[in-house]
């Protein structure tokens, strides 16, 4: 049967193939198998960072999903297995210890790598696994040797009690999953150290951290105080620099090489130029037109001694005119007291100068006034007697007498002596004006020609038609302009021309005159004479001071005086070789014009006269006025021998028809004094005031003080019988 | 009654079983299967125990019993584990309802001891030679290797599981942390190797004669969609099994009292009232 062998045959090898394929089947079931144990056991132990639970995992996984009833990892050392991590699969049973014995033989041969031990050679070495409740005998045992940087296991121990030949088979699945395992536990070992490294780096940071966040907090507090001290600063340098430019005074900063630093608004100002416009440049040249530094600079002395240094000086605005500072200079010290250049505190003093110049002479003209208010009282009482006996001796003798014109002449000479005493009274006094509204034509006119007459220069008057007038004492005035229109013409001895205007003008606050605003009126003398020169213009108006050969040096002094006591200003331009010309305010009155009275002649009477006087050359001249005028007179030397005789003549019946009394008596009862007790003896006595002070306010209002009528000493016997025979007369 | 209320437990032989109960009136004993345990019956308890004294047991190394390694976990174990069991608690008489290994052990049980049964309901059992033969290999046998990894892959178990259930959207993760909880453990792990190990054809195949032999009703549940038993055990025992009642569902998996809970718990109802009516 060929065919059926063929097919037995053929059944036969088909069969064989079948086992072939099935063999390979099942070899490649297995290594599917031990692949996914790989990735199984791969996924979990990457799943944990505690090293001995990737041991745990691991040895769970082999043993269930292998069939391995007994896993564990160990530490083995001299001879001894201990076990760290074990799995049994068939118990839940726990060691009795952690150690298994190893016979000595067994112990040499593991170390020199894995061992497997089965069947007849495993039993011989009656290694056995002591449960708590059991022991476990195997038939199997495979030590693998586990390398790792984790020195606590350097062993796997794996036991069977079953197929004696299953461990064998899974050598290299072992194998491979212990290196898998190992790796695992390198890296969570070295992650561990680097985390360890890590640690101590964070711990490091932290400090670190710590100690910057410190510091930061520290900087930001010292920037906080920087800031608050910037802030500080700032207020303070404010309120300096609101100091500096909101003060009144120059305020400039001076470096060592005399350059400009920084100059305040004020100091700008006292120089017209923009504060910028000087900085960086050289003090001296800026402030004095200097190429050098100034000889007197306080700031060279200043620096040289470390102390301050003031001066007076001239600055110079760059149009050349010139004003007067004071100059405090203060050295300025850099750090570790080095220094660094001068403060100036610069102050305009022009007008305060001017006004202490303007004070300086009025103190020396009180001084010489109260010396001349001396004399000139003594004087007037002198006059007094010798214009009297010289009035009375013209009324006695007759005109065609050759003494008649001496006697005219004596008189004329007298009341030329007069008006200087008036004038001494008047500067010694202050000369407070006896003023009325007036207009000063008629007596700028009448004085400049009176004091013209017989001279060779000329006077040209230009006046505007609504000059406005003034409050004024024409007396006055008119020596004010007789002085000023004399010395003209005594500078021109050629004669010339002296030209007089006026015009109204109305003045604001100006530092450049020193006189209240307001409206004026103001009076121009010029001559054409040779000029003041530059360096007397300043002192013209001192008492005393005078270029000429004959000169009291008064005149001037008493125009100033005299302008001053009607609240106005004289001032002087002079151009040396051109001429001079004097300016006069006057403030302006808003009164009108008053008409003044004309004299009268001699006038006799009768009756008895009571005279007090403490000169006695006055009372005999009085005396023998009055006897020529017809009156019968009685005569005290003081206020108490007035009312004395008063009293008595009045207690004896008798009437005195008029008292004449003196108003000053130095160390007696005066005049005034005296009349109060008369008009308390005899209300309707009539008293005259007589006095040499013209310009005495009792004088000017001698009815405010009981007084019926006024004689200004000295006086002539015309102006004192009329006087007398007004008083007389007078009803009431 | 809470079904998450912690289980109670008494001492059979050496080990403990943990169990629920609840309800009153006949006893009712839910018995699980492979991979799950008394949880499983959740929905048919709550149903069942308002007419009936219900109790849902964790068989021996499932649930909360204990998972002792040194003794057999074949069906014929849990059976005499069982009888033990309900003489403990002093239960004359009672209806066995079984699903999966449950069901194995139900027909053991009922072969061995039919005057302790009412009635016997077997759902999606195990039957015959469903088992592959013994000694296995963990990871060469398929059903082996699947059902243990799934015990160290939790995708790998929620393949298992879903492929068990019909109705997918049932999957919830609260059924998935029902399922995996036992087997978190070592002592879990170990137990389900050694209960799979135990598992034996021998213990159902020796009692198919007398299969046939049942006076008692039988009702058999079959959700048409498992996976994983094919439909010839149940066709076969409906066979085998006198008056035996079949019925099947098409929308249930494996898990056919979770997909189906309300027509599965209908079902044994009808059956037991039916059966114990004419009992009577």
């Amino acid at each position: 049967m060929p065919a059926n062998n063929d097919l037995e045959k053929r059944i036969s090898d088909l069969q064989d193939k079948v086992q072939l394929l099935q063999a390979e089947n099942d070899h490649l079931a297995e290594r599917a198998e031990d692949t996914l144990l790989l990735g199984l056991i791969a996924e979990k132990i990457n799943t944990t960072e505690d090293i001995e639970k990737v041991f745990e995992l691991g040895l769970e996984r082999i043993s269930l999903l292998k069939d391995i009833p007994f896993c564990a990892c160990c530490s083995f050392k001299d001879g001894n297995l201990k076990c760290v991590k074990t799995f049994f699969s068939f118990t839940n049973d726990a060691l009795q210890n952690d150690s298994i014995q190893l016979p000595e033989t067994i112990s040499v041969k593991i170390t020199a790598g894995s061992y497997l031990l089965h069947g007849e050679e495993c039993r011989k070495t009656g290694i056995s696994i002591p449960l708590q409740s059991s022991e476990y005998v195997p038939t199997s045992i495979f030590f693998v040797p586990f390398k790792s940087r984790y020195d606590a296991v350097n062993f796997f121990f794996f036991a069977e009690a079953g197929d004696e030949d299953r461990l064998a088979s899974l050598d290299l699945l072992l194998h491979r999953i212990i290196e898998m395992i190992a790796s695992r536990v390198d890296g969570l070992f070295l992650m561990k150290a680097l985390k360890k490294l890590n640690l101590k780096l964070d711990r490091k940071v932290e400090n670190r951290t710590q100690e910057l966040l410190e510091a930061n907090q520290d900087l930001q507090q010292q920037v906080i105080e920087r800031q608050q001290a910037e802030d500080s600063l700032r207020e303070s340098e404010e309120h300096y620099r609101s100091l500096v430019e909101n003060i009144d005074l120059g305020v400039t900063l001076i470096d060592a090489d005399h350059k400009i630093v920084m100059i305040n608004s004020a100091q700008g100002r006292m120089f017209n130029r923009a504060p910028a416009s000087f900085v960086g440049k050289n003090c001296y040249r800026e402030f004095e037109k200097r190429d050098r530094v100034c000889p007197h600079c306080p700031g060279v002395e200043a620096m040289s001694t470390g102390q301050p240094k003031e001066i007076e000086t001239e600055g110079i605005l760059d149009d050349g005119s010139q004003f007067t500072v004071k100059i405090r200079a203060f050295p300025v010290f850099g750090k570790d007291r080095k220094l660094e250049g001068f403060i100036e505190v610069v102050e305009d003093i022009t007008r305060s100068k001017h006004l202490m110049q303007e004070v300086e002479k009025a103190q020396k003209l009180e001084s010489v006034g109260i010396f001349a208010g001396g004399i000139a009282h003594d004087f007037n009482n002198l006059l007094t007697s010798i214009l009297g006996n010289v009035s009375l001796a013209k009324a006695m003798a007759q005109p065609e007498d050759p003494v008649f014109k001496k006697l005219i002449e004596t008189e004329k000479a007298s009341l030329r002596a007069k008006d200087l005493t008036q004038q001494l009274l008047t500067f010694s006094k202050g000369g407070v004006p006896l003023k009325v509204t007036t207009s000063v034509k008629e007596i700028v006119e009448e004085s400049a020609n009176f004091s013209l007459s017989g001279a060779k220069a000329k006077c040209e008057f230009l006046w505007p038609e609504n000059l406005w007038p003034v409050e004024s004492d024409k007396g006055q005035i008119g020596q004010v302009i007789q002085n000023l229109v004399a010395n003209a013409d005594q500078a021109m001895p050629e004669g010339g021309v002296i030209k007089i205007w006026a015009e109204n003008t109305v003045i604001g606050d100006v530092p450049a005159l020193p006189l209240p605003g307001g409206r004026y009126i103001k009076i121009s003398i010029r001559d054409m004479a040779k000029g003041i020169p530059q360096e007397y213009l300043g002192k013209i108006f001192d008492p005393y001071f005078t270029t000429k050969q004959r000169g009291s040096g008064l005149g001037l002094a008493v125009c100033y005086s005299v302008i001053k006591s009607h609240h106005g200003l004289i001032t002087v331009e002079s151009e040396f070789g051109i001429g001079t010309t004097f300016y006069i305010y006057l403030p302006a009155s808003e009164k009108a014009l008053e008409i003044e009275a004309e004299e009268a002649e001699t006038i006799r009477g009768k009756g008895t006269i009571l005279v007090m006087d403490d000169e006695e050359m006055v009372r005999e001249v009085l005396s023998g006025m009055l006897d020529f005028l017809g009156y019968r007179t009685e005569l005290a030397r003081d206020g108490a021998e007035a009312i004395d005789l008063y009293q008595k003549a009045r207690q004896a019946g008798r009437q005195f028809d008029a008292v004449i009394m003196d108003l000053t008596v130095p160390g007696g009862v005066g005049g005034k004094e005296a009349t109060q007790k008369l008009l308390e003896l005899d209300p309707g006595v009539k008293v005259i005031v007589s006095s040499g002070y013209a310009n005495d306010p009792i004088l000017a209002d001698y009815a405010q003080y009981g007084f019926s009528g006024v004689v200004t000493k000295p006086f002539t016997i015309e102006t004192l019988s009329r006087e007398l025979h007004a008083v007389i007369t007078q009803s009431g | 009654m809470n079904f998450d209320a912690v289980a109670e437990k008494c001492r059979v032989f050496d080990n403990r079983l943990a169990f629920h109960r609840a309800g009153k009136g006949e006893v009712v004993l839910l018995v699980h299967g492979i991979t799950s345990y008394s949880f499983i019956w959740k929905e048919v308890f709550q149903i069942l125990s308002n007419n009936y004294d219900v109790i849902a047991v964790d068989l021996l190394g499932c649930g909360d019993s204990d998972k002792p390694l040194n003794v057999s976990y074949s069906l014929t174990s849990h059976a005499e584990i069982l009888k033990e069991f309900v003489n403990v608690l002093d239960i004359e008489r009672f209806h066995f309802v079984g699903h999966d290994l449950g069901g194995g052990i139900g027909q053991i049980f009922a072969v061995n001891n039919p005057d302790l049964l009412y009635d016997l309901t077997l759902i999606n059992p195990v039957g015959y030679d469903f088992w592959p033969v013994q000694p296995i290999s963990a990871m060469r046998t398929p059903i082996i290797r699947d059902l243990l990894m799934s015990t160290f892959d939790l995708g790998m178990f929620m393949v298992l599981i879903k492929r068990g259930i019909y109705h997918k959207e049932k999957l919830t993760q609260e059924l998935m942390d029902d399922f995996n909880r036992p087997l978190q453990s070592s002592e879990g792990k170990k137990a389900f190797m050694h209960f799979a190990r135990c598992l034996d054809n021998k213990n159902l195949l020796d009692i198919v004669d007398q299969l046939g032999l049942l006076k008692m009703p039988v009702l058999i549940i079959r959700g048409d969609g498992d996976l994983y038993l094919r439909v010839s055990i149940t066709e076969q025992l409906h066979h085998d099994i006198p008056g035996s009642r079949l019925a099947r569902i098409a929308t249930g998996g494996h898990f056919v009292q979770v997909d189906e809970p309300g027509w599965v718990t209908g079902e044994i109802r009808n059956f037991m009232r039916a059966g114990h009516a004419s009992q009577q």
